[in-house]
């Protein structure tokens, strides 16, 4: 027995014109909590690709448990005992929790599936990670956070010595991140390994024994996670030294844009009011489930409201369809880019064109050379790194991903702008950027509304901020009076 | 990730269905050498370019991720009301235009209800257009009584029989709308639009693209689709029946997918089609040729089909994505 439960040597792995990884050796110890730390597109995904079989490494071994392994395809990794929980979730929506979590192992008795006790097992398994949701609920009934904690139960169901967890507070409230690190730590105890993903710093910091630090698919250090500093860390997955604050500052808000009055969707928010002006950041803070996404969906018609009414510009309008607000001036950038912002099944410049193919054409038809080149341009404006714009919108990381829903959004030329969630899952210095992108919107003489569930975030980038609690507005506060403590009071104030 | 091909080996991953036909075309050629004669080509253009309008229309409903079953129906009943019309309103000029579209008129109905069935009552288009079908045709039968109307309309005859530069007239009509839809997918807003649609529907519409519109219209390009083909059908028999065409539909979609557009929608192009229809007459032809009619043919045909389409599947599995 060694003192490492896995050792992966001097890894190389190469992908068409890039180097993903570049003789990454990365050894995790017996019963520790290892944070893998890097930009998105550092290459923290594809090694753990590379472990999971998905990929095969071009050069380099991997060595389970002191034995040189190699893993063919994902079959095989699970059989070696590598439990992982992707971002990507891996579930049947149409089935319940119990299904899923045992799904190719339900217990028989007589030659018949024993449901009784596949339900009771599954129930006792869920309570004792302190998880509150029924064994027997069909996961589509279930929030994101729920079927993301199904998923982790999924995987600590299989009892695994080694587990590579990618991201998982990232669709987390803060209550139930508690309960999964309370998992973690007592997993730890029982002298399981984690390797853990996060951009969230704080978390890499609470938990973590030891700390490797990727980019551009080399590994910059790696050492006991105490004998870093935060900066020291940003500083190394960037390159560069970051500031960490926010770039937003006080301005003269101008003309009223949109006036938002007593908009209701039964049963989910009630009689919001709110105005918008030219060159303003609003930020609509509030806890998961709140109503934020709600508000916003019915003023950009995806989602029809029962009552309220909504001024444009001094003229009033009924919105009805998502056309119509485009029209109308208004954009969504919705808060999950894999299922509602990209056709990931698309190049870039389709997915960048699809909001306003007017633009693209000469005289009657589009032309491609215009489309290509206007799309060309603002993929150089929002620095998006892509080997071409003909690459499938599915091979990019998370924050180009995320600059291609914005890029497809200024192709539009609205200028109301709803951001639902615009840095979820993206690392420091693609965060940094959109917030200079909005700043640099704002500027132009775009109206911003930010809906986002990072505290510091929202503060940090909102002229003004409306607290939403259980689909009610709560208080609307300017930016001296939004303190974290003033925010937080009003958002669980129903 | 692409791995790149040279010459054979690509052309083989990328065009699997035109190296099929080619090969296809070549051992009748080695077996049978009078297959290619003049007439022989004319004849199966003739019948791909009438198959082939409606092909056409439903591989960009299949983009678009919708599907049709009822125009089978619709084919029938557009050659029996346009019969019915010509021999109603006479032989002027003005009379048949008149009789072409009133009956591309009625087709269209037919796409427009099925365009209210799928996209505002929200019922899924594979029963929505298969029962919308079976009314179809019954009312068909209940206009005739079963039986097949005739005409003996001398413009008919002169549009079925007539050739110019050795290729039917029939041929032209369907290159002009290959060329049409072509130019619509490919370079207008509808087009994008459609592709759109079918990649991601919920993106589409969060996109602002007026999906409603796009799924509803194609049950109206469907209708027209028809209409057409069973206005080319009469020129060629100069008849109209329930019993001609009822396997419109499925041959339609047969070309589509042994085109290369996948079901899934999304993508795909109405070019590969023409390449689809144009293998599957070829090779419906060639089997008769060599002497194998009616039921081995048919059988042999739908295991043809199959071995196409899991070839291409095989194939170009990794060039999908």
């Amino acid at each position: 027995m060694t003192d490492y439960i896995l050792e992966m040597h001097n890894i190389t792995k190469r992908f068409p014109g890039v180097v993903a990884l570049n003789d990454v050796s990365f050894k995790v110890k017996r019963g520790e909590i290892h944070a893998l730390v890097g930009e998105n597109g550092a290459g923290k995904s594809t090694l753990m690709k590379i472990l999971n079989g998905v990929y095969q490494a071009d050069e380099g071994k991997i060595v389970l448990n002191g034995k040189h392994t190699i893993i063919r395809n994902t079959t095989e990794a699970k059989a070696h005992g590598i439990g992982l929980v992707f971002q990507d979730l891996n579930l049947v929506n149409t089935l319940s929790v119990a299904e899923n979590l045992y799904i190719n192992r339900l217990a028989k008795r007589h030659g018949r599936i024993a449901w009784k006790t596949i339900f009771r097992e599954a129930q006792d398994f869920i309570d004792s990670l302190g998880f509150n949701f029924l064994a027997t609920e069909k996961i589509e009934h279930l929030s994101a956070a729920q079927k993301q904690l199904v998923e982790i139960a999924k995987v600590l169901a299989l009892e695994n010595e080694l587990i590579v967890m990618d991201e998982p507070t990232s669709s987390l409230t803060t209550t139930e991140s508690e309960i999964l690190f309370n998992i973690i730590k007592n997993l730890k105890q029982k002298g399981v390994s984690i390797i853990y993903i996060s951009h969230k710093l704080e978390e890499v910091f609470s938990l973590s024994d030891t700390t490797t630090i990727i980019r551009d698919g080399e590994v910059i250090d790696s050492g006991p996670t105490k004998t870093f500093s935060r900066d020291q860390i940003v500083e190394k997955m960037v390159g560069r030294s970051v500031t960490t604050e926010f770039p937003r500052k006080a301005c003269e808000s101008g003309e009223l844009v949109l006036k938002v009055d007593n908009i209701t969707r039964k049963g989910l928010v009630e009689d919001i009011s709110f105005e918008l002006h030219k060159g303003e950041i609003l930020g609509f803070a509030g806890l998961i489930g709140s109503g934020r996404t709600e508000v916003a969906e019915a003023i950009f018609g995806a989602e029809s409201y029962d009552s309220g009414v909504i001024n444009i510009r001094g003229k009033k309008v009924a919105i009805h369809s998502t056309h119509q607000a485009k029209q109308e001036g208004i954009g969504l950038l919705t808060e999950d880019r894999k299922e509602t912002g990209l056709v990931l099944a698309y190049n870039l410049i389709w997915n960048i064109s699809i909001t306003n193919i007017d633009k693209i054409k000469k005289k009657y038809f589009i032309s491609e050379k215009k489309e290509a080149q206007l799309a060309n341009e603002l993929s150089k404006e929002l620095n998006i790194k892509t080997p071409s714009l003909k690459q499938y919108a599915i091979n990019l990381s998370g924050g180009n991903q995320q600059k291609v829903v914005f890029a497809k959004w200024l192709f539009s030329d609205v200028d109301i702008l709803i951001l639902d969630e615009p840095t979820r899952g993206i690392d420091v210095g693609a965060k940094y950027e959109i917030y200079l992108l909005m700043n640099r919107l704002a500027e132009q003489g775009k109206s911003i509304i930010l809906i986002s569930s990072e505290l510091p975030e929202v503060i940090g980038m909102s002229d003004r901020l409306i607290v939403l609690s259980g689909g009610k507005k709560m208080g609307e506060l300017n930016r001296e009076e939004a303190t974290p403590e003033a925010v937080m009071s009003l958002a669980v104030s129903n | 990730m692409r791995t790149k091909h040279v010459g054979i080996r690509k052309f083989v991953n990328e065009q699997p269905v035109l190296l099929l036909f080619i090969s296809f075309v070549m051992i009748l050629i080695f077996v049978k050498p009078t297959f290619v004669s003049i007439n022989n080509i004319k004849n199966v253009l003739i019948d791909v370019s009438i198959y082939g309008v409606a092909a056409l229309a439903m591989t960009i409903a299949i983009i678009t991720g919708a599907f049709d079953l009822s125009i089978s129906a619709n084919f029938a009943w557009g050659q029996i009301f346009f019969c019915f019309l010509l021999n109603r309103w006479g032989e002027t000029p003005g009379a048949m235009v008149a009789a072409l579209v009133v009956m591309l008129l009625s087709c269209m109905l037919v796409g427009a209800f099925n365009g209210f069935v799928v996209v505002f009552l929200k019922v899924h288009a594979f029963i929505a257009t298969m029962a919308t079908g079976i009314i179809v045709k019954g009312i068909s039968l209940v206009f005739t009584g079963g039986n097949m109307i005739s005409t003996s309309n001398p413009f008919i005859k002169a549009m079925g029989r007539g050739t110019f530069l050795g290729l039917s007239y029939l041929t032209y009509i369907f290159i002009g709308f290959v060329l049409l839809a072509h130019y619509v997918m490919k370079y207008t807003r509808y087009g994008r639009s459609l592709y759109a649609t079918g990649g991601n529907r919920k993106v589409a519409e969060l996109s602002g693209v007026n999906v409603k519109f796009t799924r509803f219209s194609i049950f109206l390009i469907l209708g027209f689709a028809s209409g057409i083909s069973g206005a080319m059908f009469v020129c060629l028999m100069r008849a109209g029946s329930v019993l001609y065409g009822t396997d419109l539909a499925l041959t339609c979609v047969a070309a589509t997918v042994v085109g290369g557009t996948p079901l899934t929608g999304g993508k795909g192009n109405v070019l590969r089609t023409v390449l689809g229809i144009l293998l599957i007459y070829v090779l419906y032809k060639g089997l008769a040729f060599l002497g194998l009619q009616g039921y081995y043919n048919t059988m042999i045909r739908g295991a043809v089909l199959l071995s196409v389409v899991a070839l291409d599947a095989f194939m170009t599995r990794k060039e999908r994505w």
